[in-house]
């Protein structure tokens, strides 16, 4: 190390690293002999998905770990400095100033009994030697940087008065103020919403490269990868099995894992076509396979993968791979690819002429989140209505899919609860088949699949009761028929009979969401509404889990009405597109013309706002603001504080959806006049403003 | 030699073995089971609980001697010391009381009868009340809060002045020949009433959660109706916390039972339970014949604290947050 000079020491090199978990009669192995190095201002992206190690690996260079955890081997380097082995005032000191931390979760980051400027000027002042009221005009300074409006007001605002957005921005903030070299960001945008997340990314980049601070960024977001990241280490199972530069990684990845990892997630650029999907899932850390951890999953696997580790072996162009198959130029031998799986049928099972199989006309669902009586006399507040959903009008045709995109908090899964029925409309009406759906009492004719795997199936029953329930409820078998059919329908989703006897909590995010689909085919449904089914599950189950919602949509002629806040998902699943903002739709189009040629400035900035993976990054600039509170909507348009083409009229006047040519339907007058010139689909659409 | 033909019925009874064998080793490998085979604190007093429970069923035919028969009971042998003691004798290894009844086989039959009535009140607060506060936190709207109005107006009575009143009732009520075979009705049925409010707050709470989660709106879509999904739904996942409030119960239930024994509004002399025969033996503390005390005293704290200590161990090791430090007890 001494024989290096200052630039060429990296800010962090890990080497070798190990942690252990003790459980009762075992030990796990979370994270195994990991070693990468991040230079001075680069960006490293961390990727995987969960359970691969990669949260454990930033805790572990972060500093002590909590028990039982520990670092059993290895060493952490900062700045040719060893950490692992300090103590802990020693740890605290360099983890404060030399290491900044964002993590996922804003709120939980900071202590809601504090307000954002004690808890900043607190950081400052415990690592700077700066007096209070120099620390003060730091905190105002970087408050500032991080794009918070009216910084030094700020100061006195508890984390609660602030969304969740700005809220990260604080804990950016927080995270530069001692002008760190490091900053470990996990997940640091896993729980915005893509606007916000197109922002604080941009944010984050931009702050890090001014300061020339080096980043490690864990993510399972290849979207974020591509965009920030100069160089990708990928982990599987606790090992870093790739580790490159971010271009290499996207367009030719070496090792089989990174390979079907990219390749799973839905495109943008693609429409309709089946997602290549990796078999099986990550496995739990007291099953790691012996060899290489990937071989189970793996097309390319031969018998050396299954007797011996393969170990992170440096490639010609400077990266690395952990895999037998890839040879020293970084080519893996042509071999066979796995079964080409014919893509989905096109949109030809529509039938047009038929009266719509779902007709949501003008439903609206209201929540009343007022104070009590007492306390509004006092304050003198009026009743604060909350409205979730405001006159949405949807008609769904028999074999079609319909998705609903929008935001955090835009009303989707209200909407989609009132479509099945769990909340009664506070006005409008949901018809099924032409019956209202309020009136439907233990129909099976339509089923919901939740978002959470986990809440959604009762722990406490084995599998095959769960699925038997539909079934004795609604009559459909009996007796020793359930068992059989129970079989099938396992057999159905891709889990064998044997399955039945074990409890939900025996299987992985994916599986569960395979029982869930074979619960609710067990009504023998026509209809199933699905809110966010893979928004809690890892990318390549996620492909296998579309994939065989598709399948499963074409073999049982099912119409699906699909809820999602990703457009990508929605591109690959739906020929009929709402998009929701505050409550509302605001377009209506068919899946290709609504990505093709999107009309209402919402679609187009949430189009923006994705990362392009193969462009390396977003092509159109963050988007403004964020979404206003529903309780606090604003008044005539909801989305014309962000829009960069409103007018005076968007502030007084709410546009209703007006039906275009193409069969989709705007709300947003403006729009017209920019929407007739033909967007060319590789070039962001031009914002004019239209005064 | 051939191979020996197994036969279909062998073949059946391995198989038979073999799946009792995954079941328990299914069953192992629970947290529960493995948090208990870990903690001796939590095996110590589940022991002490199994030796409490067969001594008092087996009361009848375990007990040395016969101590509420009169024909067996001779005044000769009145107030023998316990038998490390001079003049004690091992016929009466406790000694004996003012009657000269075993002390020994009093506190079988004492403990038989105080688990019993402690065993029944409690059950009997937990049917009446989970159902009450399922049904409230489920339902919800006006018949929760009139049900939960009428639970908190119990909690501010003090349970042994609900329990003096059910008995004061009951004693005006019913014929007097009959007062004490209905001791132990009117005191399970006071004890009972006094644990009500905690299960009920419990229970409504517990179904305020689990009705909003997924697997609840997903057994509404299937068409389930709401009497399959609270009992086979939202009870089992609403039973942990029940169970540990039923532990800890029981074991104030019991001290509950001798406090009113101890009044003298609880189980008769005829009946003793432990209570009754702390009550007794209350009368000779001071003339030196200590053990006629001690000895129920000593019983019913043990009894008390293993019942407590198992309701502890069982609180932490249900707590979904200590969950994942099950790792930091073994």
């Amino acid at each position: 190390m001494t024989a290096e000079s200052a630039d060429t020491v990296p800010v962090l090199s890990v080497k070798g690293l190990r942690v252990e978990i003790p459980l009762w009669d075992d030990i796990v192995v979370p994270v195994n002999d990991v070693s990468f190095d991040i230079a001075p201002g680069e960006v490293l992206g961390i990727v995987g998905e969960s359970g691969a190690g990669k949260s454990i690996t930033g805790a572990a260079v972060i500093g002590p770990m909590d028990p039982p955890s520990r670092i059993a081997g290895g060493e952490v380097w900062l700045q040719g400095r060893r950490i692992d082995t300090l103590s802990g005032s020693e740890l605290r000191r360099i983890r404060g100033r030399d290491i900044g931390a964002v993590f996922q979760d804003p709120l939980t980051a900071l202590d809601p009994l504090q307000t954002v400027g004690e808890q900043l000027i607190e950081t400052i002042r415990t690592h700077l030697p700066l007096d209070r009221h120099a620390a003060r005009t730091r905190a105002i300074a970087m408050l500032d940087q991080v794009g918070l409006p009216a910084a030094e007001r700020r100061l006195d605002d508890y984390p609660h008065h602030l969304s969740g957005g700005m809220r990260q921005r604080v804990v950016i903030a927080m995270a530069l103020c001692t002008d760190p070299v490091l900053v470990i960001a996990d997940e640091p945008t896993t729980a915005l919403d893509v606007s916000i997340q197109a922002q604080i990314i941009d944010l984050l980049k931009t702050q890090c490269r001014q300061r020339g601070t080096a980043v490690m960024l864990i993510t399972h977001d290849m979207g974020v990868i591509a965009e920030t990241a100069d160089r990708v280490g990928v982990m599987y199972a606790g090992r870093l099995v790739e580790i490159g530069s971010v271009t290499q990684m996207i367009k030719a990845p070496r090792h089989p894992y990174t390979h079907g990892l990219m390749a799973s997630i839905p495109r943008l650029n693609q429409i309709r076509r089946r997602l290549t999907q990796i078999k099986g899932a990550m496995p739990r850390l007291t099953a790691i396979p012996d060899g290489c951890a990937f071989h189970p999953r793996c097309s390319h696997a031969v018998d050396k993968c299954r007797e011996t580790l393969p170990v992170l072996t440096p490639l010609d162009d400077g990266g690395a791979a952990a895999c037998w198959q890839v040879g020293r130029s970084g080519n893996r031998p042509a071999l066979p690819q796995p079964s080409v799986v014919p893509d989905l049928a096109p949109l030809s099972r529509l039938v047009a002429s038929e009266p719509p199989l779902v007709d949501i006309d003008n439903v609206s669902q209201y929540f009343d989140v007022s104070k009590p009586l007492i306390e509004r006399l006092a304050t003198r507040q009026g009743r604060r209505i909350l409205k979730a959903v405001d006159g949405v009008s949807l008609s769904i045709r028999r074999g079609e899919t319909v998705a609903i995109v929008g935001e955090s908090g835009c009303g989707k899964s209200t909407l989609a609860r009132m479509v099945v029925g769990l909340y009664r409309p506070t006005s409008g009406s949901v018809r099924f088949d032409g019956t209202d759906v309020g009136k439907m009492r233990r129909q099976h004719r339509f089923q919901m699949i939740f978002q959470d795997p986990y809440a959604s199936l009762n722990p406490r029953w084995r599998t095959a009761s769960l699925i038997a329930e539909p079934l004795r409820t609604h009559g459909i078998d009996v007796g020793r028929g359930v068992r059989r059919r129970v079989d099938e329908l396992l057999e159905m989703v891709g889990l064998s009979a044997a399955d039945g006897d074990r409890y939900p909590h025996e299987f992985s995010g994916g599986q569960r969401q395979r029982i869930s689909i074979a619960r609710a085919l067990a009504c023998e449904p026509e209809f199933i509404v699905c809110d966010e089914p893979t928004s809690a599950l890892d990318v390549s189950v996620q492909a296998q889990i579309l994939n065989l919602m598709k399948d499963l949509q074409d073999e049982l002629k099912l119409t699906l009405m699909f809820i999602s806040h990703n457009l990508a998902v929605v591109r690959h699943m739906a020929d009929h597109i709402g998009v929701m903002y505050l409550g509302r739709l605001v377009e209506t189009s068919p899946a290709s013309e609504l990505f093709a040629r999107p009309k209402h400035p919402y679609t187009r900035m949430l189009l923006d706002a994705i990362p392009d993976i193969e462009r390396g990054g977003r092509v159109g600039a963050a988007p403004r603001g964020e979404a206003a509170d529903p309780a606090n909507a604003p008044t005539g348009c909801g989305f014309h504080p962000r829009c960069a083409i409103a007018v005076a009229a968007c502030r007084i006047e709410r546009p209703n959806l007006v039906a275009q040519g193409d069969g989709a339907a705007v709300a947003c007058p403006v729009s017209d006049t920019s929407a007739a010139a033909p967007a060319d689909a590789s070039h962001p659409v031009e914002l004019v403003a239209v005064r | 030699m051939a191979n020996v033909d197994v036969g279909p019925i062998a073949s059946s009874a391995t198989e038979i073995g073999a799946k009792i064998m995954r079941e328990w080793r299914r069953w192992r490998r629970r947290p529960l089971v493995r948090a208990f085979l870990a903690t001796p604190r939590a095996m110590f007093a589940a022991l002490l609980l199994a030796l409490f429970a067969i001594v008092s069923v087996g009361a009848p035919w375990l007990a040395p001697h016969t101590p509420f028969d009169p024909a067996t009971v001779s005044l000769i042998d009145s107030m023998t010391p316990p038998a490390w003691l001079a003049d004690g004798s091992w016929t009466y290894p406790l000694g004996t009381d003012d009657q000269g009844r075993d002390i020994l086989s009093t506190l079988m039959y004492g403990s038989r009868v105080s688990l019993l009535v402690g065993l029944a009140a409690v059950l009997l607060a937990m049917t009446v009340e989970i159902t009450v506060g399922l049904l409230a936190g489920y339902v919800g709207g006006w018949f929760e809060s009139v049900t939960m109005r009428i639970v908190d107006i119990q909690l501010t009575v003090p349970s042994i002045l609900l329990a003096l009143m059910i008995d004061g009732v009951a004693r005006v009520m019913a014929p007097r020949e009959i007062h004490h075979n209905l001791a132990i009705y009117t005191i399970i049925l006071a004890i009972g009433a006094a644990n009500w409010p905690s299960f009920a707050r419990v229970a409504r709470s517990r179904a305020m959660v689990e009705k909003n989660k997924e697997y609840v709106q997903a057994a509404r879509i299937i068409g389930v109706s709401h009497l399959s999904i609270v009992l086979r739904h939202i009870l089992p996942n609403a039973m942990a916390p029940m169970l540990v409030i039923a532990t800890i119960d029981l074991g104030l239930a019991v001290l509950a039972e001798a406090a009113l024994s101890f009044l003298g509004v609880g189980m008769p002399p005829t009946q003793p339970s432990l209570g009754t025969l702390i009550r007794i033996g209350g009368n000779f503390l001071f003339s030196g014949n200590w053990w006629v005390f001690v000895m129920p005293a000593v019983t019913l704290v043990l009894f008390v604290l293993s019942v407590n200590l198992l309701g502890d161990w069982l609180r932490d090791s249900l707590n979904p947050r200590l969950h994942r430090a099950g790792i930091k007890l073994a």
